[in-house]
């Protein structure tokens, strides 16, 4: 298992660079470039020109790109082209914990609702039950953020009152080791409900889909059979026996799923304006920002990266039969 | 055996009727799944036929337009903000006043096309590379994984406006041959073709570690086992016993993806890189008119019930497939 | 007794508590994160808007007619031949800082333990720093007018051979180019405030940071958490000569993007002023008996239009661009679809630009409806024209129109498809659209012919209230943008491109107002009317709500130190 995860680690290195170089060559292929405007303005010549000197981009290509993973091994990701006076590790350490905290709750969110639901279906297929709960997984999953998150603003904070309008709950000046809220704090919840509704939501369908399917797969299964004929109760067999080894598909989705959820909703954090990085990825692009779009990206797989090894991992937790050696 | 018994006895032996035959017999036995299947078939005539017109020689009079009641472009702007229900409009109109029934049925033509190319380059792509990986060698598994890593963290989004500047300066210069072709069914699409090839190399990658999954656990069980140890080459392994007992959560995972592509479609219209004005999409009419949630809810909600309507057909249907498709069902 | 007068105390206390105690506190969204509080760097209306409160100009605009008026500068005298600028300074203003452990603005200290006054140095040291090709300043260029600054800012002259000087502490002087009369609103922008040399050395690019920042204006920055609030406090030190007479004492502000979630808090009373309610909620607000009242639309300086690529067949032809300009029909657009009390337009420049000709029955009078024309009588003449031309009811005719994505430019550009479409039902016209880098890059007049679209949308804003901002630097055939590829040698109006290239020159050169003034009607006539280079649309205007507590003054960038709230009014709800 160990030597399994330090060959999977080394492996991440060239995976990481390769997508790196992609990234690097790809962002400066898209026409224009970072100084070429300002807001809604071209910017003359001169200036354009001074700007690019002064931030390297004057130089032949595979010198910048030399340049930035010589720097990104020490860390510095150099200094964001939209906010100047920001580097672009700043603005990740203050924007992804942010991000981070609302992906996670969004998640627990989901799999809390998911899983119960796609169970509750497996169960009683083909009943009133497993239909309603399909019809409402996929109006879950087929209502845009952009559509829920105002609709549950509107009723929970403007008609209702129950719930602030907006915003997270907590800034980055805030947290307890940079990273985590505090939990205690009715504020912090207070403004985590509706967007962490909005975003689970939409992932909370497709978990309980893939339980549902997975999990009437197994029930079939010859050691399930035997677990009933052992006179097992049913309701047992399917939580013990059944929903552990049907949880694989799941797993499977949920890597690249907590990678995607943690890095921010551009859609969900702009509603609720929330400072998280979801923009950025968005935003980079269509700045032209390139070590913007080089930290964003870098984070993302590395997350990526780990949650698929994680992933893997878990398979052999989830289905003993199943060997890393 | 028990298993591998009856589908020996599939082969003709027992009854005269293929596996085929046997699952669609199922599958029209599955109520839900049959009116999901219906809807998807209704939904494919819709935008084949949205801007066919009756010739003026069948009824008399002027040319008739047969599905849609007017052109999605048909501006009227003192129509505009009709609520369901005015006379000439049954859906209402949007903020140019054109007719919402016309913009959604002609929305289909995007949406459904976004599903279908999405859907079919990841479930062919991902399901093969996903069965070779789980089946090959250890190590040829973990290079193909790693090509996938790759892959899954590669920005979408770098790539697909990089396509699209490409494509529209090449456009315009009157390409010819297999990327004239291309531009050509990028125009009809209002510019999304390359989004729709995106968004299956994007998503095939998902299915291939789905499929890498199932096969891992499914090379495990006896009944391979016991196939090998009767002398069954690999390729009919996979194909008479891996394929058929992975593709249920492949399908249904690919009928759930579905919703995910018309939504990345609504995405990009969000961040204003979806389809190019005035041709319609779901996605484009939903998220040009959110803003406006609280006083013209229509103009958000019907696009959104047809995307919703969609997304059930295909999950009933997937359901559908999903056991008509079971081994373990085949014969009841 | 006892009782009754602790009552009284109680009750007393409670009446006076929000008049004495309590902060006057505005809650406010910025619209998104400040790219920066440097005043060498902003160049985005939400970065000049906080820096405008922190840093106090030379002079500064008047709300109305954007005539420079004194600030830092009490008086400023020009040469006769108007190349030589002085401003005398006032002597009474400090740079200040927000002391976070004492909880409250105090002097910015030398070494020696003295408050720093704002002088002629620091203004020198401002000028010259954004200049400066290492500081990387993007609006540089609007200081070119001052001697040696374009070879400074290129890198192929000196710093100090730049035509600005300290006279003495409390004097400057600048020496331009030409003379220019509109330097007085170039010294009243951002770029050419005085900036503190001590601190920016100190603390490098982070020296804007709240902890680091030392500034002279009426609100000092207290926090900012970025991307997600910053919070500014009064400057107790300033003179009161240069308070704005409001009363607002703190200043929160959040940076919301989305309009629907800013609209939102506003009517949750989270916000007690709003720029811009959400497009497809105009109608309800304008319907709305309260919301109505709080609703309020001011000119804006900027204008919308469509530029056509003259160079491009068929828009070589001015009868098609004319035909085209002519069918847009701007009332409805501004009625229908924009639904904000915007203007329809028949110049580049709006109203409250130095030298416009805007609404004169003159030029186009069939954009505005004036001198008898109306928008069927102008598709008849433009159908006509574009017969002459060669193209009876569109037949032949196919036209790109790009714009960039977004909304708002996606619903007019839909909207004039269809008219144009309706004029000429024989043409095709085509919408692209592109994400906004490359769409830049697309337009310029670098691009193949072949890969620019015939007709571009574009929006211009004042950087300075002076049409030399306007038809020179973005339409001048030699000089300026020139997008629309104009050209002496055009076949068919040549004469005219010569002469607009002349006029447009010249003004930019001369100090009479009148004679400029003059000039710049004639540019425009021959723009809009003979050369048809561009199509313009609308005058923007500001769509601003206020809570009935809430009172705004109408300066291009915000003043805090004018605005006022009701606390009495507020507290009622």
């Amino acid at each position: 298992m160990i030597q399994y995860l330090v060959r999977r680690l080394l492996w991440a290195i060239p995976v990481l660079l390769a997508i790196m170089v992609v990234t690097f060559f790809l962002a400066r292929a898209i026409p224009g470039g970072p100084f070429d405007f300002r807001g809604d303005k071209q910017i003359p010549e001169t200036i354009r020109k001074n700007l690019e000197r002064k931030y390297g981009l004057d130089l032949p290509l595979h010198q910048q790109l030399g340049r930035w993973i010589w720097d990104a091994i020490r860390f510095d990701f150099g200094p964001s082209y939209a906010s100047r006076s920001q580097t672009v590790t700043d603005i990740l350490k203050r924007t992804f914990p942010i991000s981070f905290q609302l992906g996670v709750l969004a998640l627990l969110f989901a799999l809390c609702i998911g899983i119960p639901m796609g169970t509750i279906a497996a169960v009683k297929q083909n009943t009133i039950v497993d239909y309603g709960a399909t019809f409402a997984a996929i109006l879950g999953v087929s209502m845009p953020t952009m559509v829920t998150g105002p609709l549950l603003m509107w009723v929970f904070a403007l008609i209702l009152g129950w719930l602030p309008a907006a915003r997270w709950g907590t800034d980055y000046t805030q947290l307890y080791l940079g990273f985590f809220p505090n939990l205690l704090s009715g504020k912090f919840w207070l403004h985590a409900i509706l967007p962490s509704l909005t975003l689970g939501l939409a992932y909370s369908a497709s978990i309980a889909r893939l339980t549902r399917a997975s999990l009437l797969q197994v029930i079939r299964e010859d050691y399930i059979r035997t677990a009933y004929a052992k006179g097992l109760p049913g309701r047992r067999t399917v939580i013990l026996h059944g929903l552990r080894n049907s949880l694989i598909p799941v797993a499977t989705v949920l890597g690249p799923m907590f990678a995607g959820i943690v890095t921010g909703s551009m859609i969900v954090e702009q509603i609720f304006g929330i400072a998280g990085m979801g923009k950025y990825f968005v935003t980079s692009v269509t700045n032209r920002d390139y070590p913007m779009i080089m930290g964003a990206v870098l984070l993302y797989s590395v997350l990526l990266v780990g949650a698929n090894l994680l992933v893997d991992v878990s398979y052999a937790w989830l289905d003993p039969r199943i060997r890393y050696d | 055996m028990a298993l591998q018994k009856r589908t020996m006895g599939a082969n003709g032996e027992m009854r005269g009727r293929s596996p085929t035959q046997d699952a669609f017999r199922r599958l029209f036995r599955h109520r839900a799944a049959t009116v999901g299947a219906i809807y998807v078939l209704l939904l494919v005539i819709v935008a084949l036929f949205v801007d066919t017109t009756i010739p003026a020689a069948i009824f008399g009079g002027e040319a008739r337009p047969l599905i849609a009641p007017k052109h999605f472009a048909e501006v009227s702007f003192f129509e505009r903000d009709l609520p369901p229900g005015t006379p000439g409009f049954p859906l209402g109109t949007d903020y140019l006043g054109r007719d919402i029934l016309s913009r959604t049925l002609y929305g289909t033509r995007v949406s459904l096309a976004v599903a279908i190319v999405a859907a079919t380059v990841a479930l062919i792509v991902g399901l093969t590379y996903g069965v070779i990986s789980g089946f090959a060698p250890s190590g040829v598994d973990n290079a193909m994984m790693r090509f996938v890593d790759f892959l899954y963290g590669f920005p979408l989004l770098i790539f697909i406006i990089l396509m699209q500047a490409l494509f529209k300066a090449v456009s315009r210069r009157g390409a010819t041959g297999f990327v004239g072709m291309m531009v050509g069914i990028d125009k009809a699409l209002g510019g999304m073709f390359f989004l729709f090839v995106a968004l299956g190399i994007l998503n095939w990658i998902g299915m291939a570690r789905l499929a890498r999954g199932q096969t891992l656990s499914v090379k495990q069980k006896e009944y391979i086992e016991s196939a090998r140890a009767l002398g069954a080459s690999n390729l009919r392994i996979v194909f008479r016993h891996v394929l058929p007992n992975i593709i249920g959560p492949c399908i249904v995972s690919e009928t759930l993806a579905i919703p995910g592509y018309i939504l990345t479609e609504a995405f990009l219209s969000f961040i204003g890189l979806g389809v190019t004005p005035p041709t319609p999409s779901w996605g484009l009419m939903i998220s040009e008119t959110y803003q406006g949630l609280r006083t013209y809810p229509w103009e958000t909600l019907i696009p959104g019930a047809a995307l919703a309507t969609t997304t059930l057909a295909f999950n009933f249907l997937g359901d559908g497939l999903r056991d008509a498709f079971d081994p373990r069902l085949r014969g009841t | 007794m006892r009782l009754s007068k602790l009552a009284v105390l109680a009750v007393v206390g409670l009446m006076i508590w929000p008049a004495f105690a309590a902060p006057v506190i505005l809650n406010r969204n910025l619209g998104t994160e400040p790219p920066t509080a440097d005043p060498a760097l902003g160049e985005d209306t939400t970065s000049i808007e906080i820096i405008e409160q922190m840093f106090l100009g030379l002079v500064d605009m008047d709300e109305i007619t954007m005539a420079p008026i004194p600030e830092l500068a009490a008086r400023w005298e020009v040469s006769a031949d108007g190349l030589t600028w002085t401003f005398f300074m006032r002597s009474d203003v400090f740079w200040v800082k927000y002391d976070a452990k004492a909880g409250q603005v105090v002097y910015d200290l030398d070494e020696k333990g003295q408050k720093r006054p704002v002088t002629a140095h620091d203004v020198v040291y401002g000028v010259k720093r954004t200049l400066d090709p290492d500081t990387g300043s993007n609006y540089a260029y609007v200081l070119y007018i001052i001697e040696g600054a374009l070879e400074a800012n290129e890198g192929t002259g000196s710093l100090d051979a730049v035509g600005v000087k300290a006279l003495d502490a409390y004097t400057v002087r600048f020496t331009l180019i030409a003379p220019a009369g509109y330097f007085g609103q170039i010294a009243s922008m951002w770029v050419a405030r005085p900036q503190p040399q001590w601190a920016i050395a100190k603390h490098g690019d982070a020296w804007i940071e709240p902890e680091n920042i030392v500034t002279n204006g009426s609100y000092v920055m207290k926090t900012w958490v970025h991307n997600d609030n910053l919070v500014f406090v009064r400057n107790p030190y300033i003179p009161a000569a240069l308070w704005g007479g409001g009363n607002i004492d703190e200043v929160h502000c959040v940076t919301i993007v989305e309009d629907s979630t800013e609209f939102a808090m506003y009517l949750n009373n989270e916000l007690d002023t709003l720029d811009g309610p959400p497009l497809p909620e105009m109608d309800r607000i304008k319907a709305d008996p309260v919301l109505s009242k709080q609703l309020n639309i001011r000119p804006q300086p900027c204008t919308y239009y469509y530029g056509f690529v003259t160079t491009k067949p068929p828009m070589d032809n001015p009868d098609v661009r004319k035909a085209l300009s002519m069918t847009i029909d701007r009332k409805t657009i501004v009625e229908q679809v924009t639904k904000g009390g915007q203007i329809p337009a028949n110049t580049f420049a709006g109203g409250t630009i130095f030298g416009n000709a805007a609404l004169s029955p003159e030029i186009a009078p069939w954009a505005i409806d004036a001198a008898g024309w109306d928008y069927d009588k102008a598709v008849t003449e433009a159908q006509r024209l574009l017969a002459g031309a060669g193209y009876p009811d569109g037949a032949g005719l196919e036209i790109i129109l790009m714009h960039n994505v977004s909304e708002g430019h996606a619903r007019i550009a839909q909207a004039i498809q269809a008219m144009w479409t309706k004029a000429f039902p024989k043409a095709r016209f085509i919408i692209e659209t592109q994400e906004w880098g490359t769409y830049l890059k697309t337009i310029t007049k670098e691009t193949p012919i072949e890969n620019v679209p015939h007709v571009y949308r574009l929006g211009w804003c004042q950087d300075y209230p002076d049409q030399n901002n306007w038809v020179h630097e973005v339409l001048n055939p030699t000089l300026g943008e020139n997008k629309p590829r104009l050209s002496a040698d055009d076949p068919y109006v040549g004469a005219a491109i010569a002469r607009f290239d002349e006029l447009t020159t010249q003004a930019g050169r001369l100090s009479d107002p009148v004679e400029r003034a003059k000039l710049y009607f004639e540019a425009e006539k021959l723009l809009i009317d003979e050369i048809v280079a561009i199509a313009p649309i609308y005058y923007y205007s500001y769509n601003i709500m206020n809570k009935p507590w809430m009172t705004r003054k109408w300066h291009d960038t915000p003043h805090w130190d004018t605005w006022s709230i009701d606390m009495e009014l507020k507290a009622k709800g």
